[in-house]
């Protein structure tokens, strides 16, 4: 946990910086230079503020690790497997959310609903195939039928009409 | 009293409204079932099911929450008793009277004595939250943006601080949160931050997709480290044949009262603390029962005491935390956090004018409190056991994926935005990652759901007054900002003193 402690801190550290540098200057826009905006008073004035405290508390987290100055537990060990499995799960949400751009709602809903207990470790077929129907289909009904929200609708829509 | 005919309305409007009874009862139920479940909480029920409130009336949606939020602080004491799994943070302590009871066949006892304390303590929390923050709200009536910065700064550095195990790593979640705020307009002068080019991040950040992945995603991120194997963990120990140890009699009715009274104090002083939340009110409540007990060496083994110390003291935290809600506007838990983001998505404002603009709605949250008290005490006293057993029995390589889809529509639903789904993974692995580094994320989300009100009361007085030197001419403002500065200093010294005390 020390060490991971000394690399948050560093990372703190090195984004305050870069939010000073570079991203408060060139993504908050102001009205104009050299007046109010320019002041403590502008749009960048509490970034900037919240960008040192950041900073500041980045710089005290690395220092009190630094020294051992904290009781530090043995964090439990990141696993390959373990980060295998979290990375497979957001590499399966982010085709998720592209399939529905292409397809629309009730097919990668079906197949992602599939995937995830894949993941998770479901083996029985059965009962896959019947949850994901179940699912896929129950949030259609809740959202789109008794809550009359517009599903999300792809390019080849199977479903556009429902 | 006025306060009791606006009750009495209020009830009457719930019981007229279909949608809004049908909330009630769906966020009890619902909470109920969620708390029991270890590594679901009231919290992760409430941030699923606040997109389904987008879609109902006001009182309906924000009565719903409220009833998950109440029945799912006590659900949490169900598979602790049974399982020794506390389904939440608050039911730990819980489990350290109530498992053993369940060794000895007692589960039914333990649980009706749960359910019992949990009902009296929130109960009585509820009575102050009805007939006394009124009074509160009339106080800060008076407040303006000096007076108004120095609370939020106070409430920000409060929960920074208090929160988690590092004082530091608290305030960081709490200065990440500030500026994740800050993405969209900015508040005196409308000009885009940190919008990157997308129209969508011009409106700011959606509370939704935000909350969705920070605190559902994230778990479901943990779980999935985890590579869940079955429900062997789960299993619950077998029910004495005494029918008198399944049973509440009087004289032991009796005996946990003074306990359930002394805990129910304490959890309604913690409550209104922004911040502290439900977590720690059960530990202290608990060691002061212990403390003030004719028996203190039966707890640790079954004292119905303990178990009515831990559940009166949670529960009791459930109204006192709306108390900073609705006056200040300063949520006093992640679970009034999460209301409080029910209330922004139905466009209403919290402080004190919503007791004059939006009576009808406060008191009819009350109302369904109160009914989602009784549901839950009911369904507890009676069918607690069966809960238990029906839970060990669900497999969580299965209730995970649904979650994970429940959430994709949940982040959807508000703005019909697959972008607000981006968003939410990419605060899922935030989340994630926040907790793998022990950096709590309830500051986060508190402060995001502050930070506007923050800049906007720190500009506005830093325009009316002479720069920074307003904040110290205002007694009020001066007041809080000692009591920041003095919880730093505080924390800061117990925590050298502990460091010290484990080296010798």
């Amino acid at each position: 946990m020390r060490y991971r402690d000394i690399k948050l801190g560093i990372i703190m550290m090195a984004f305050s910086l870069f939010l000073f540098i570079w991203l408060i200057p060139t993504k908050v826009e102001i009205f104009a230079l050299g007046t109010f905006a320019e002041a403590s008073l502008g749009p960048r004035s509490f970034p900037y503020m919240v960008a040192g405290v950041i900073g500041a508390i980045g710089m005290l987290i690395a220092i009190n690790a630094y020294r051992k100055a904290g009781i530090y537990t043995e964090a439990p060990p990141l696993t390959m497997h373990g980060n295998i499995r979290v990375l497979s799960v957001i590499v399966a949400s982010v085709l998720y959310l592209w399939l529905i751009t292409l397809f629309g709602y009730m097919v990668p809903t079906f197949a992602a609903t599939i995937g995830f207990m894949l993941l998770f470790g479901e083996r029985r077929w059965w009962l896959m195939l019947t949850i994901a129907a179940v699912t896929a289909v129950g949030l259609y009904v809740i959202f789109g039928k008794v809550f009359h929200m517009l599903m999300p609708h792809g390019m080849i829509d199977l479903f556009y009409d429902l | 009293m006025h306060q009791l005919g606006l009750l009495a309305e209020a009830f009457a409007a719930i019981f007229t409204q279909p949608d809004a009874l049908l909330g009630v009862i769906l966020g009890s139920v619902a909470g109920l079932l969620l708390g029991a479940t270890p590594g679901l909480t009231a919290v992760v029920g409430m941030v699923l099911l606040i997109p389904f409130s987008f879609y109902m009336t006001p009182l309906a949606g924000i009565s719903m929450l409220y009833a998950i939020h109440k029945s799912g602080n006590y659900g949490g004491s169900i598979p602790a008793i049974l399982m020794n799994t506390p389904g939440s943070p608050a039911a730990a302590c819980t489990q350290m009277d109530g498992y053993p009871l369940t060794r000895q066949g007692k589960q039914g006892k333990a649980l009706k004595v749960a359910v019992t304390a949990s009902a009296l303590g929130d109960l009585a929390s509820d009575f102050v939250l009805i007939f006394g923050t009124v009074y509160i709200a009339r106080v800060v009536y008076a407040f303006g943006p000096v007076e108004m910065a120095g609370v939020l700064f106070f409430s920000l550095t409060l929960i920074g601080t208090i929160t988690g195990d590092s004082m530091l790593k608290g305030l960081l979640s709490t200065a990440l949160g500030l500026l994740i705020a800050t993405v969209g307009l900015d508040p005196m002068q409308a000009t885009a931050r940190f919008s990157f080019g997308f129209i969508e991040l011009e409106k700011s950040l959606d509370v939704i997709p935000v909350l969705v992945g920070v605190f559902v995603v994230s778990e479901v991120l943990i779980q999935a480290e985890k590579q869940i194997s079955g429900n062997a963990d789960m299993q619950i120990a077998p029910r004495s044949d005494n029918p008198a140890d399944s049973r509440l009699s009087g004289p032991e009715f009796k005996s946990i009262l003074p306990a359930t009274g002394l805990s129910y104090l304490i959890g309604q002083l913690i409550g209104v603390l922004p911040g502290l939340g439900g977590a720690v009110a059960p530990w202290i409540a608990y060691g002061q029962v212990k403390n003030f007990s004719r028996h203190p060496e039966k707890f640790g083994k079954g004292a119905l005491e303990g178990i009515a110390a831990a559940e009166a003291s949670n529960n009791a935290v459930c109204g006192a935390n709306l108390m900073p809600m609705l006056t200040l506007g300063v949520p006093g838990s992640t679970d009034a956090a999460i209301i409080m983001g029910a209330f922004l998505i139905h466009g209403l404002e919290l402080g004190p004018r919503i007791f004059n603009e939006q009576a009808p709605l406060v008191y009819g949250i009350f109302a369904a409190g109160l009914i989602a008290i009784g549901i839950y005490f009911f369904i507890g006293f009676y069918l607690a056991e069966k809960i238990g057993r029906f839970i060990t029995n669900f497999p969580r390589r299965i209730i995970y994926p649904i979650i994970m889809i429940t959430c994709f529509i949940g982040a959807y639903a508000p703005n019909t935005s697959l972008f607000d789904v981006g968003v939410m993974i990419v605060f899922g692995l935030v989340g994630y990652l926040m907790r793998k580094s022990k950096v709590p994320v309830a500051p986060m989300i508190i402060a995001f759901l502050l930070a506007y009100k923050f800049e906007l009361a720190l500009r506005q007085a830093l325009v009316l007054g002479d720069g920074p030197l307003v904040f110290f001419k205002h007694p009020i403002c001066f007041a809080f900002i000692l009591l920041a500065v003095g919880t730093i200093v505080f924390t800061a010294w117990r925590n050298a003193r502990g460091k010290i005390r484990a080296a010798g």
